[in-house]
């Protein structure tokens, strides 16, 4: 898998048990689990390693094999050679302007259904007396989810209420929830539709990869050709972004669904059909739930990103009040798309624990049954659902009251009454100047440093390696981490990016947020760590990571900029604090998963705190902690084309490039470049990391 | 397992009292509407019926923001559907315009869209120009005024006396030296994608200037590094243009290059920019289904003094666009009553 | 030893039945049969394999881990695709139907019970055993019926309305037995249904299958590896190894007569008293007619080298016990059917575990009799022993002492 987002990477690693295959199913039996982390044990603790005849002899031949590369590209040149220089972004763009021309058939009606369904649900929604519409979401948030989601939803709309961001609030959830119906739906037919075929599956989890590794600003300008500015524009990106997790947990979900429940249902004679839906589709349900709740996630991080294509909104807010340089507008705005993204989060996240009936099913035992049984039932029937009953009559005699009264019908909760009125502007603002005036001098000491010292000479460094050496080396390390396949694709991305004119943007890009990530990587760790050994901390840090995840990107790359200036030091900044999260929170996840048993059996021997980690809980949590810095890796890479906005160089900034320029040639040959990157990097990556695993002797050869 | 009956139970439940006071609602708000003004002749807000509803693009930045409002409001006042709709990339509006007949762009700067205008205007005709704004634009390298004047009150030294003639430049190529450009003087431009559009690495070539350009990677960005260079009384030369609340609200003065000439734009670029001019752009098919709308967006022209007040107004009041454009208009109906349309004579 | 059935007389019947897992399984069959030795790649979950099930019968199918037993209980219904040989069941072969013929075969004639239950989470228990009716489309009334009694049956009245994630595992195992049950399928699959509980629970359920086997009469095919499992329940015995029969045969010929030293391991530990009938270890014992003068009975005695003998009526009912001491003591001309003391008697399929009461009770031996009544032999104490503990080849010493 490539690119993936932190929300997909935790949950795999924390709620999917991997699938097994039948005919091994039976051999895994034979060695338990428990035998097995001993052995795992024994061979930490005895630090043995196994035999390497051939070692000194393979090290040598690698040795060689550099030089030649070395000599060979010391001939041939430094740069990637301009006259393989392919124009794809020109073909694209042409191919593209032929189907906007010809193609309008296929795509203007369903722009026009779109937007049929945004302007009606706005109108619903407009024309709803505001305190009713408030009313109404707190009374379904009580119900589904009880008083703690309806108690923070109230906090959410007073908040957007008294900094008069009511109206801009209701345009964002309808994007958001046209979007993220559309993306489960579509989502939820793919993931079926591809379990049910080897070779589709196949196609859409690539499908699924380019859609979450190329970046979004590359299509936004073909997007607003296609379907126009506004609002549709923004519904389509956002579905774009939002649709994969959906639908690989719909994947997942259906593939992890236990093969005896399957083989029950097969046994008692269920067809095909019969199967998915009484079987698959409900024990995938938590799955594909897990997969609904990071898919708003990620329609609610593409607010501002719509916005850049005329989405009204927080995000336009956001956006909006950056530009001019309004940072309390903006942490306003900001705030308000992180609250309702916890209150999202919490609705669609929820643990189902309870087992209780519906109320329709209850409803039907209650009509059939007569006789003794049923006051009991009645009674149970209403203690079970009397908060919907509650909700209800609250509701019921709320619309009431609000349509007889006019004050509240027609209250308008765009501009809040004078004390309730709640503004960040002065004091953000102040705070910015306060960094910029006192700390500035401070830090531009530490932003010439780090620039002058570290990035100016990496970036030397990186364009100094010629481009046959990059090209052999990555080759032959895909080649020893993947295979031939491996190597072909490594061999074929990296080619792709020379051809593009790629090349020295790749370089860069890939050497600041290299940079990143060991900045992360050194940060985080330790944090993790730490984190790790005390629930206190965890309880402290966790929420801080789920703001840091939440909070629009861009909210803090424009201040960053107030107080360290424009450039590739801002640019490493702000790449540091997106990439950081999942490093911290899989360390730390993957310090406590170690088996409790294993981390008792070194606690016998008289292991030391820090000879625990080192000599068990480290090497044991080595993957997961590999696929947080994967993480880390494609999030900074993703993040080249946001600090590409604050002066950051590299293939960012060639895509910005076209997106400012219109230029949709050099927008697509940038957005491919940064695509086939981020799958080598990742390839790497993951190779190294199962390399790691297999020498850890932790994965069953 | 069952949690959505609950949802769904409820919003049934309630969904008859919601039609019931939603519809009651609607009717007595849109009755509650902008007033048309007693002093239109009321042919043209029947005409703009009939031509059914405008857009306007507000491209997001103030002045655009203020044009796109005001002609919003005053084609309501005329008794006319119109609204705003935001388009924060300009580039998006060519396409959105092409493709729509009732979308207006009220501020398109033709030195940004070169391309634009060649393909959309002159080659598919799919957009029209319908006349320029009054204002007067500028567009060039600046520097804050500080940086040739000093300002005593604050103790800034003037650090450069001899701008803004550009001769001076490579004689203060240090003081706006930084470590990404080593020894030689910092130009700080937008995106990246504005180097080679404006020609300034040509510029500093061919000028012989001791000076790199740099991208501060967006328009927020190099707002905000002018923000925090005047605020910290320091020298910065970066690119700049008027109207823009940035020249309203920080006291900038305009680097003097050899004066513009078409020979030079697009060759050596050893020059000036030439003065943009301020477009009203719409579809192609605007004119002819909207004519009465035409007729107004092609007569509107804000000036300069009023245009530069609102925008300090919206500055200083942190109010969005709506509210301080509704006081303009109502405290200048003889302003705006020049641009009233003439109603086709055929309907 | 149990021959080979014919088609008719079997309820299931293998026939070279193969299941390969590798790139190429028909090519690793055909070079087996072919004699080519076998191809690199492949693992033969199942090879060849042959036996038949008659109706009414507790099969057993015991092996360890990678036996090849699972695989072979999923390829009779085809979970698992065979890859070659015939199945069959009812007189059909499995492996040749049409998928609408076999999911037939699977809603009306068979029923399987799994390690881990297999249930349905997000289904009532209710729902769980009504499932296989619901897909046969019985309306709800009659299914729900069904599956209350069947729950009844299985002990489980009052569970009805919870969810699976309510339940033990010994309920929830329940559940997906009545789940079986309530289709009223011909033949029943377990695959290691009792596996995953603890001892005591295990031993409940097992319990109540023999149970429920002695009510429904119905086929049971079980899977387990547990060789006391094997030995409880089984009518009969398949021991797999490697994808192979090793052994076939009742719980005591496995237990008595293992083929190899791997079924003997299997076997060496396991309790007798229950599998061991009477009648295996029963000694030969003199039978004197009841009208047999005690004079003609002491000559047969000496005859035979015994002390005592049983004493059985025209038939070879036996009547009583008597010993020389005692017939020493009448008159010669007496007929030995007014001197014999009562015997207990014992049916020869009990096991020794039924007979240890009564060869405990008195002194005498215990008289063995067939399903007639006929004497066929005698069991005492010392016999009872030998045959508990595995004495090599008791019955022999067990001559020789009485001898």
């Amino acid at each position: 898998m490539a690119a993936v987002s932190s929300f997909r990477i935790m949950t795999t690693v924390t709620k999917i048990a991997p699938e097994q295959e039948t005919p091994r199913a039976e051999m895994q039996e034979v060695e338990t689990k428990k035998s097995r982390t001993r052995r795992e044990l024994n061979h930490v603790v005895s630090g043995l390693k196994p035999p390497y005849s051939s070692r000194a002899r393979r090290v040598a031949l690698y040795l060689g094999l550099l030089v030649a590369v070395l000599s060979v590209s010391s001939v041939v040149g430094q740069q990637f050679p301009t006259s393989f220089r392919v124009p794809f972004g020109s073909a694209t763009e042409a191919v593209f302007e032929w189907g906007v021309d010809h193609l309008a058939w296929l795509y203007e009606p369903v722009a026009e259904s779109l937007e049929d369904v945004l302007v009606s649900m706005q109108f619903m929604l407009v024309d709803l007396p505001a305190p009713l519409l408030a009313l109404l979401l707190i009374g379904i948030a009580y119900a589904r989810c009880g008083p703690l989601i309806a108690g923070l939803l109230t906090v959410a709309l007073g908040f957007v209420i008294s900094v008069g961001l009511w109206d801009e609030t209701l345009q964002t959830l309808v994007l958001m929830v046209v979007a993220v119906v559309i993306a489960v739906i579509l989502g939820i037919l793919i993931g079926v539709a591809a379990q049910m075929n080897r070779r589709f599956e196949a196609f859409v989890l690539i499908a699924l990869d380019a859609m979450q590794t190329f970046p979004v600003f590359a299509y936004l300008v073909p997007i607003v050709f296609i379907f126009g500015p506004g609002n549709t524009g923004a519904l389509i990106v956002t579905i774009i972004w939002a649709l994969p997790p959906v639908t690989r947990m719909t994947i997942l979900g259906i593939k992890t669904v236990p093969s005896e429940s399957i083989e029950a249902a097969t046994s008692c004679g269920s067809t095909g059909w019969q199967i998915l839906r009484n079987v698959q589709i409900p024990l995938a349900r938590p799955s594909i739930m897990a997969g609904v709740n990071q898919t708003v996630m990620f329609a609610m991080s593409m607010a501002i990103v719509a916005a850049m294509i005329g989405a009204g909104g927080l995000g336009q807010s956001v956006w909006g009040s950056l530009t001019r340089l309004a940072f309390g507008q903006a942490l306003e705005a900001g705030i308000a798309l992180v609250l309702f993204a916890i209150v999202l989060d919490r609705v669609t996240g929820q643990g189902k624990k309870s087992t209780g009936h519906g109320l329709f099913s209850d409803f039907r035992t209650l009509v059939t049954t007569t006789g003794a049984e049923r006051p009991a039932l009645v009674k149970r029937a209403f203690q079970q659902h009397r908060r919907t009953i509650l909700t209800a009559a609250v509701l019921f005699a709320g619309t009431i009251y609000i349509s007889m009264v006019p004050a509240l019908r027609f209250a308008n909760f765009e501009t809040p009454p004078e004390s309730l009125r709640l503004s960040f502007a002065d004091p953000v603002d102040q705070a910015v100047d306060w960094l910029n005036l006192n700390l500035g001098f401070i830090l531009d000491v530490v932003v010439d440093g780090i620039q002058g010292y570290v990035l100016n000479g990496v970036t030397a460094l990186l364009l100094a390696i010629p481009w046959p050496t990059v090209f052999f080396v990555v080759v032959g390390a895909s080649l020893l981490l993947r295979g031939i396949r491996g190597a072909a694709l490594a061999a074929a991305g990296l080619l792709g990016i020379g051809v593009l004119g790629m090349w020295e943007a790749a370089a860069i890009t890939l050497g600041i947020a290299g940079a990143a990530v060991l900045v992360a990587l050194f940060i985080g760790l330790p944090i993790g760590a730490v984190m790790s050994r005390s629930i206190k901390l965890e309880r402290t840090i966790r929420p801080v990571l789920d703001v840091m995840q939440t909070l629009p990107v861009f909210l803090f790359v424009i201040p960053i900029v107030v107080v360290l200036g424009t450039g590739a030091v801002a640019g490493l900044l702000a790449t540091v604090l997106y990439c950081l999260p999942p490093v911290i929170r899989l360390t730390n996840v993957a310090l406590r998963g170690v088996d409790s048993e294993t981390v008792e059996a070194a606690t016998s021997t008289g292991a030391t705190v820090w000879q625990l980690l080192r000599t068990v809980k480290i090497p044991l949590g080595m993957p997961t902690i590999m696929i947080g810095i994967n993480q880390a890796i494609i999030l900074s890479l993703a993040m080249a084309v946001v600090s590409a906005f604050i002066g950051t160089p590299g293939l960012g900034q060639a895509l910005l490039t076209g997106v400012v320029t219109a230029r949709l040639d050099l927008g697509i040959e940038a957005g491919v470049a940064m695509f086939l990157l981020a799958v080598v990097v990742d390839r790497l990556v993951t190779g190294v990391n199962r390399k790691i695993q297999a020498h850890s002797h932790l994965v069953p050869a | 397992m069952k949690n959505h009956y609950r949802a769904a139970s409820i919003t049934g439940i309630v969904s008859l009292a919601i039609i019931l006071s939603g519809c009651g609602a609607a009717s007595e708000r849109s009755a509650q509407g902008p007033q048309v003004d007693a002093s239109i002749a009321p042919e043209i807000g029947t005409a703009l019926q009939k031509e059914g509803p405008v857009q306007i693009i507000d491209q997001d930045f103030l002045s655009a923001s203020i044009h796109a409002e005001m002609m919003a409001q005053l084609l309501e006042k005329m008794g006319g559907e119109a609204s705003t709709l935001k388009i924060a990339d300009i580039n998006s509006t060519w396409p959105a315009m092409a493709k729509a007949d009732n979308l207006v762009n009220p501020e398109a700067w033709d030195i940004f869209f070169g391309p634009q205008i060649e393909e959309y205007v002159e080659k598919e005709k799919s957009v029209v120009q319908l006349g320029t704004l009054s204002i007067t634009a500028e567009e060039g390298w600046y520097v804050p005024t500080y940086v040739i004047k000093g300002d005593p009150e604050r103790g800034i030294e003037p650090a450069c006396p001899g701008l803004p003639d550009w001769k001076a430049l490579n004689d203060c190529a240090h003081i706006f030296a930084s470590p990404e450009t080593g020894g030689k003087g910092k130009y700080l431009t937008g995106p990246a994608g504005w180097i080679d559009y404006y020609g300034d690495a040509q510029r500093i070539e061919n000028l012989g200037l001791n000076y790199e350009v740099v991208a501060a990677g967006s328009e927020a960005a190099l707002v905000a590094e002018i923000k925090r260079a005047y605020d910290r009384g320091e020298p910065l030369l970066s690119l700049m243009w008027s109207p823009h609340f940035v020249t309203q609200k920080y006291d900038l003065t305009r680097i003097e290059f050899p004066p513009y000439t078409k020979e030079c734009w697009g060759t050596t670029f050893a020059c000036g920019w030439q003065d943009p001019s301020l477009l009203k752009l719409a579809g192609s098919e605007f004119p002819e289904k909207h004519p009465t709308a035409a007729d107004f967006v092609s007569k509107f022209s804000l000036s300069d003094d009023d245009l530069g007040a609102l925008m300090v107004e919206m500055e200083e009041s942190q109010d969005a666009a709506d509210v301080v454009v509704k006081k303009w208009i109502d405290e200048n109906p003889d302003v705006w009553s020049q641009w009233l349309p003439s109603v086709p004579s055929e309907s | 030893m149990s021959k080979a059935l014919t088609a008719d007389e079997a309820i299931v019947s293998c026939r070279n039945l193969w299941k390969v897992y590798g790139p190429d399984p028909h090519r690793y069959v055909s070079a087996h049969n072919a004699g080519v030795g076998a191809l690199d790649g492949h693992t033969a979950a199942v090879r060849d394999l042959t036996f038949d099930v008659r109706p009414g019968e507790k099969l057993v199918v015991m092996g360890l881990s990678g036996s090849g037993k699972s695989t072979l209980i999923r390829c009779l219904t085809r979970l698992v695709e065979p890859t070659s040989g015939e199945v069959i069941i009812g007189g059909r072969d499995v492996t040749k139907m049409e998928p609408a013929e076999l999911r037939g075969l699977r809603r009306d004639e068979c029923s399987m019970v799994f390690q881990h239950f297999g249930l349905f989470g997000h289904r009532t228990v209710l729902q769980n055993a009504a499932y296989g009716l619901e897909i046969k489309g019985v309306s709800r009334k009659e299914r729900e019926q069904r599956a209350r009694d069947v729950l009844d049956t299985v002990g489980l009245s009052g569970w009805e309305n919870r969810y699976p994630s309510e339940l033990s595992g010994g309920m929830k195992q329940r559940v997906g037995l009545a789940r079986a049950l309530a289709s009223d399928p011909q033949i029943l699959f377990f695959d290691e249904p009792f596996s995953a509980l603890d001892p005591l629970i295990r031993r409940d359920l097992q319990d109540e299958l023999l149970r429920l086997a002695k009510d429904i009469k119905k086929t049971f095919i079980f899977i387990t590896h547990d060789m006391a499992e094997a030995l409880k329940l089984g009518d009969r015995i398949i021991i797999m190894k490697d994808g192979q029969i090793v052994q076939v045969g009742t719980p005591e010929e496995i237990l008595l007569h293992p083929v190899d030293d791997y079924v003997r391991r299997f076997t060496a530990d396991a309790s007798r008293a229950h599998i061991v009938r009477v009648g295996t270890v029963a000694s030969e014992s003199k039978s004197i007619s009841v009208e047999t003068s005690a004079f003609d009975a002491v000559k047969v005695l000496d005859d035979s080298g015994n002390d005592s003998a049983i004493i059985v009526d025209s038939h070879g009912r036996p009547l009583g016990y008597i010993n020389r001491s005692k017939l020493l003591s009448v008159g010669h001309n007496d007929p030995v059917g007014s001197l014999h003391v009562p015997v207990p008697i014992i049916s020869s399929d009990r096991t020794l575990h039924d007979a240890t009461n009564l060869v405990m009770d008195g002194n005498n031996p215990v008289a063995v009799i067939d399903s007639e009544g006929r004497l066929v032999g005698v069991v005492d104490t010392r016999l009872l022993l030998a045959a508990l503990v595995d004495l090599p080849d008791h019955r022999k010493e067990f001559a020789d002492l009485s001898r």
